[in-house]
């Protein structure tokens, strides 16, 4: 079921929320919270029950190895729990996610005809099973307590963040499960402000750039295509993931449950590092927490050359996290390495660039990235890129058809942007996406300085209106691919 | 161990780390106003703390050390348990 949906929004959600506090003060809050379990479990469900029983077996097996981790006191038995729990975890993600990549490359390079197993991806396995993963390293270190297993399985399977994150900490979620507080308007008049941007992020930006992105993977661009659409897709990524948080949030805060931040105006950086404490929070904490620290912890000596290799490593692996193919491992790299120039800079001290040039720079190296991402393949990434220097063909507007180009015999003059389906406004809705990632509010911060003023709720109501004659025919979100 | 104590080996890490011998700390002090406080030099003020005073963290601990209160405070907690 998807958040910007009819059924979510007239039905389930309103649904969720009712039965939630109607058990809460009529039953018992335990009852509440496990009707919220199994309201969440049905959200999964509806979009292809047969990855029920997986999420589920997940949670158990979870929950069980955690369990032993926080009771088992011999070191040795608990260590090997520990490992069968990490390894079974990683087999998971093998098999569903990485087999028929690793297969396929074998087929490539030994000349095999291995037969692939064509599993349709498992939605949230990439979130659910890292989020679990951390918990074990947690509950083997001692920072885990025996948690209800409700609350476990809420930590893992709660809706608002089941299939493309936050990546949540078991410490910051539980005891809001356990604290399960009663009604609250003020949180469901913030939730569905936050609620109402995200889904105007997802319908009225991210799709409709969707619609000029995608045709231009499919077919070599022209120069001025290439372009356009490159910047084009950071936008649809920006808004298609940053509006999914929102909404995320919104729902539940309508609950009283705080997710936490995922998104801190990540376009806005002006070098890679900071990039990544804005872009996806959550995950860069799980990397930086569970990834590199213990790399880097490995070795007796911490010094720079160890570290950018534990930086590469670790962003090489948050590539491969995001798909299993060479593009995803190359755009991990690129990253990699951007963050090792990044650092080395300062190690050295160099002189910074001036504010404007390296936001200029890392906002071009960031889109350049997300079409190394986007490509999907190797042989579509070439195509796109030659593209980008004109070896694809080069179509001018028809206003500068009086220019002499004798040089250049591939120029042509014509409908610019044609397989954009974009028209004169295409720059300008770009443009206006660029001035809303400089100059626009957090979502957190509009919905933190709500005031129920008339205005403000023919703001809000009117988006909002605006998102619900748009419910038909609706994308998914990009990130429920990784 | 005396809270002043430990504070002023803390501050000694941290001068040892970012290699200033004039470096005060204060309790409040966070990332951002030590301008080679980035993630590198956080793990290798942890492993410091982790060598100077004998203790170890979790890796859960790690991100919940915003300013240097924290890490005195767990620091703290670690040698007197």
């Amino acid at each position: 079921m998807l958040f910007h949906s009819a059924t979510f929004i007239f039905y389930f959600l309103p649904a969720t929320i009712a039965i939630y506090f109607l058990c809460r003060s009529l039953i018992h809050p335990v009852a509440a919270r496990a009707a919220l379990l199994l309201c969440s479990l049905f959200f999964y469900s509806w979009w292809n029950v047969t990855y029920l029983p997986l999420v589920l077996g997940s949670i158990v097996f979870n929950f069980t190895v955690g369990r032993r981790l926080c009771r088992q006191a011999d070191r040795q038995k608990k260590k090997l729990w520990f490992i069968l729990g990490i390894l079974a975890n990683l087999a998971l993600l093998g098999t569903f996610k990485y087999f028929d990549f690793f297969i396929g490359n074998i087929n490539a390079v030994f000349h095999t005809d291995i037969g692939l197993l064509h599993i349709i991806l498992p939605l949230g396995i990439s979130f659910f099973t890292l989020q679990q993963m951390a918990f074990l390293v947690d509950a083997y270190e001692g920072l885990a307590e025996e948690y209800h297993f409700i609350d476990y399985g809420l930590f893992v399977g709660f809706f608002p963040q089941l299939i493309a994150g936050p990546i949540v900490h078991h410490k910051e979620m539980m005891p809001q499960f356990a604290d399960a507080k009663p009604f609250r308007p003020a949180h469901l008049t913030q939730g569905l402000v936050l609620f109402t941007i995200g889904i105007a992020k997802k319908l009225l930006i991210a799709d409709p750039l969707g619609q000029w992105v995608n045709p231009l993977y499919e077919a070599a661009p022209t120069l001025l295509e290439a372009w356009a659409g490159m910047y084009a897709y950071t936008f649809q990524l920006y808004f298609d993931f940053s509006g999914y948080v929102d909404m995320g949030m919104g729902a539940a805060l309508m609950l009283n449950i705080h997710l936490p931040h995922n998104f801190r105006s990540p376009l806005q950086s002006t070098t890679v590092i900071a990039f990544w404490t804005r872009w996806h929070i959550t995950l860069s904490n799980f990397i930086m927490a569970y990834i590199y620290t213990p790399i880097l912890r490995s070795y007796r000596k911490v010094t720079f050359k160890k570290a950018m290799i534990a930086t590469l490593i670790a962003m090489l692996l948050s590539g491969l996290w995001h798909g299993a193919s060479w593009t995803f491992i190359l755009f991990g790299g690129v990253h990699g390495l951007a963050i090792c120039v990044n650092q080395w800079r300062k190690k050295k001290k160099m002189r910074k660039l001036p504010r404007g040039w390296a936001w200029f720079v890392n906002f071009h190296f960031i889109t350049l990235s997300l079409v190394v991402a986007r490509s999907g393949n190797m042989a579509a990434l070439k195509d796109y890129l030659n593209g980008m220097i004109g070896r694809n063909g080069i179509i001018l507007p028809e206003f500068l058809a009086g220019l002499q180009v004798p040089s250049m015999s591939t120029v042509r003059f014509g409908e610019v942007l044609p397989r954009l389906g974009g028209d004169f406004w295409t720059p300008l809705f770009l443009l206006a996406c660029l001035l809303i990632v400089l100059l626009g509010k957090t979502a957190q911060d509009m919905a933190k300085d709500f005031k129920p003023r008339p205005v403000n709720a023919l703001v809000f109501g009117g988006l909002l209106a605006l998102c619900l004659l748009r419910l038909d025919n609706p994308a998914e979100f990009i990130y429920f691919q990784f | 161990m005396e809270y002043e104590e430990m504070f002023s080996r803390v501050e000694g890490v941290f001068r040892d780390i970012f290699d200033d011998e004039q470096l005060a700390i204060t309790r409040e002090t966070v990332a951002d106003d030590l301008e080679d406080w980035d993630s590198l030099n956080h793990i290798n003020l942890v492993t410091a703390l982790e060598s100077e005073f004998a203790i170890r963290f979790a890796l859960g601990e790690l991100q919940g050390l915003k300013n240097v209160g924290d890490m005195l405070d767990l620091t703290q907690q670690k040698t007197s348990a």
